[in-house]
């Protein structure tokens, strides 16, 4: 049956095909302008919390290359899933276009996507990324322990997401960037631990007010490195 | 030569079409709107609702094996949990709601008592990842029915592929769900001219269109919105109903409207189960109303029902049992 639809689908289509030039896109997890390593201690905040990160997960959607204001790309409606605690950190390729001045990019899931069932792929709810007690994808996960924490475990649990009014946590980041063959997003956590205080707020679980601050502090929290 | 090449590619689709139709359609019962679920984006199939129907009964989908979704949707009661107020899952563990019943899914755009949940397809990982309910999480099971040799092929008969995902297996679920359709009760047929209410249901009728069907609206007997219909807040449970999922205090006590069809079998009433009678439930609308600020306008005034309108509107929702849906064979535990 699969065969037969392969052997269909050459039949109708052209067999011309065109060279089309790649740019590779790398996201890359950072603390302070070094790339974080899973479990490692030596990440101190503010001068005094000791941080370890045992988990970081996030989604990226609906990448668009901007002219100025002009889309002249956009790989809208796919989403990738950045599993870091399994080294699954996609390869996005996008077309090397010149003229491209601005780069835009969803962190996160929006909220048609989160309205939509069950989807496949980095979308399946096998991945861990969706909620189960509600309905809704993790935008970010973002868990380790801090020694400034007072409970026992000094365990932090940053689960963002949440799609509608008035706790949508779908972010959308807009960067200047310069067409290169490889182009690195550096991904500062430490910019958003920095946002709230972590001896204090550690746990966020659901869509709340807590959630859109820490969403809010993701705005910031990206920068090329060219 | 790219004629020929376009006719054969046509002709070879012509021949992949006739090989795949083996769907499954889904009869609209008359006088009903357009279901809200998009059937384009899982279309039915008899591999696909078999799938779902044994993935429904089956304890696989809980962690130690014992719980299935007919646990507590039991095609008997009106595919809910007959006889517990709170309905009871894994390890004898009690839940802090009545499980609801099960029917006319397609038509529901929200669900559970609180609509935490916004989509039929992902309705099942609730129950399945509740600590109290299935205790288990999609992973898990993907990889139990992974190991299951009778799954590998039914997934393959349903999707024609060796691989088996969360989505699969959440979609099959949905299939069969969407196939509980109960819409041939005495009140369709009367409605279709097939049959007649006797003299005290009529009465019942206009009875409930006068008192009750501002929120159990024909044909499903839901506005499919939430209320607070002045239940008295359990201490012990403290519920919030949707406030919970918006954080909006207007929510506060709200809970979603379920319909009344099969009503007669879908006992214990109300987000706790806390009535065990219909008479119950019909007392509590004339005496018992907890005035609370988000109190349902429709029930700011107490029914003043007297004991025979009552009885009348109790003989009027009889009329919305289903038997056909309720022992229907393709609806209950498969046969292996």
């Amino acid at each position: 049956m699969r065969i037969l639809l392969i052997i269909a689908s050459l039949c109708l289509s052209s067999h011309e095909t065109f060279a089309v030039e790649n740019t590779s896109l790398v996201f890359v997890p950072t603390f302070q302008g070094r790339a974080i390593q899973l479990f490692d201690s030596s990440y101190i905040l503010n001068k005094k919390d000791t941080i370890r990160f045992t988990s970081i997960k996030w989604y990226i959607s609906n990448i668009q290359l901007l002219d100025d204001n002009r889309i002249i790309w956009s790989d809208k409606g796919n989403v990738h899933l950045f599993d870091f605690d399994s080294n699954k950190i996609p390869l996005i390729e996008i077309p090397t276009k010149r003229n491209c001045t601005t780069i835009r990019f969803g962190l996160g899931v929006d909220s048609l996507v989160n309205v939509s069932g069950a989807l496949g792929g980095d979308l399946d709810p096998t991945k861990g990324m969706y909620w189960t007690w509600q309905s809704g994808y993790i935008n970010l996960k973002l868990e380790g322990t801090s020694s400034s924490i007072k409970s026992s475990k000094k365990e932090f649990q940053y689960h963002i997401g949440g799609y509608s009014f008035p706790y949508n946590m779908y972010r959308t980041i807009t960067l200047p960037m310069v067409m290169s063959d490889k182009i690195i997003i550096h991904f500062e956590i430490d910019k958003i631990l920095q946002a709230s205080d972590i001896t204090t707020l550690h746990h966020i679980m659901s869509p709340n007010n807590n959630a859109q601050t820490f969403a809010d502090s993701l705005l910031l929290s990206f920068s090329i490195k060219q | 030569m790219n004629i020929v090449r376009f006719f054969c590619g046509f002709f070879l689709i012509v021949i992949c079409g006739f090989i795949q139709d083996k769907s499954f359609h889904l009869t609209i019962p008359p006088n009903w709107s357009l279901p809200i679920y998009d059937f384009n984006k899982n279309p039915l199939s008899k591999e696909k609702i078999e799938l779902g129907r044994n993935l429904f009964y089956d304890p696989i989908l809980s962690r130690n094996n014992t719980i299935s979704c007919g646990s507590c949707h039991s095609p008997y009661n009106a595919f809910t949990h007959v006889d517990h107020a709170l309905s009871h899952g894994i390890d004898d563990k009690i839940g802090t709601r009545n499980s609801p019943a099960l029917m006319n899914l397609a038509w529901q755009p929200i669900f559970m008592w609180d609509g935490a949940v916004n989509h039929l397809d992902v309705q099942a990982l609730a129950p399945i990842h509740n600590p109290d309910e299935m205790g288990e999480s999609i992973e898990s099971v993907v990889k139990k029915l992974q190991n299951s040799p009778r799954y590998i092929s039914l997934f393959y008969k349903a999707y024609g592929d060796s691989i088996i995902t969360g989505e699969y297996t959440l979609k099959a679920l949905s299939q069969f769900m969407l196939t509980l359709v109960s819409a041939n009760s005495k009140y369709d047929k009367v409605q279709k001219h097939q049959a007649e209410f006797t003299i005290q249901e009529q009465k019942g009728y206009s009875l409930f269109k006068q008192h009750c069907a501002s929120c159990h609206q024909e044909p499903l007997f839901t506005t499919q919105q939430f209320a607070n219909n002045g239940l008295l807040p359990d201490p012990e449970l403290r519920d919030v109903g949707r406030m919970g999922i918006t954080h909006n205090p207007k929510d506060s006590l709200l809970f979603k409207i379920p319909t009344l069809r099969n009503i007669e079998f879908s006992y214990p009433y109300m987000h706790d189960g806390r009535f065990k009678t219909l008479s119950q439930v019909l007392q509590h609308y004339n005496q018992g109303i907890h005035r609370s600020p988000t109190l349902s306008q429709h029930l700011s005034q107490p029914k003043q029902l007297s004991s025979d309108e009552k009885v009348d509107i109790i003989a009027f929702l009889l009329t919305l049992s289903d038997r056909e849906f309720l022992f229907n064979p393709e609806f209950s535990f498969p046969r292996k």
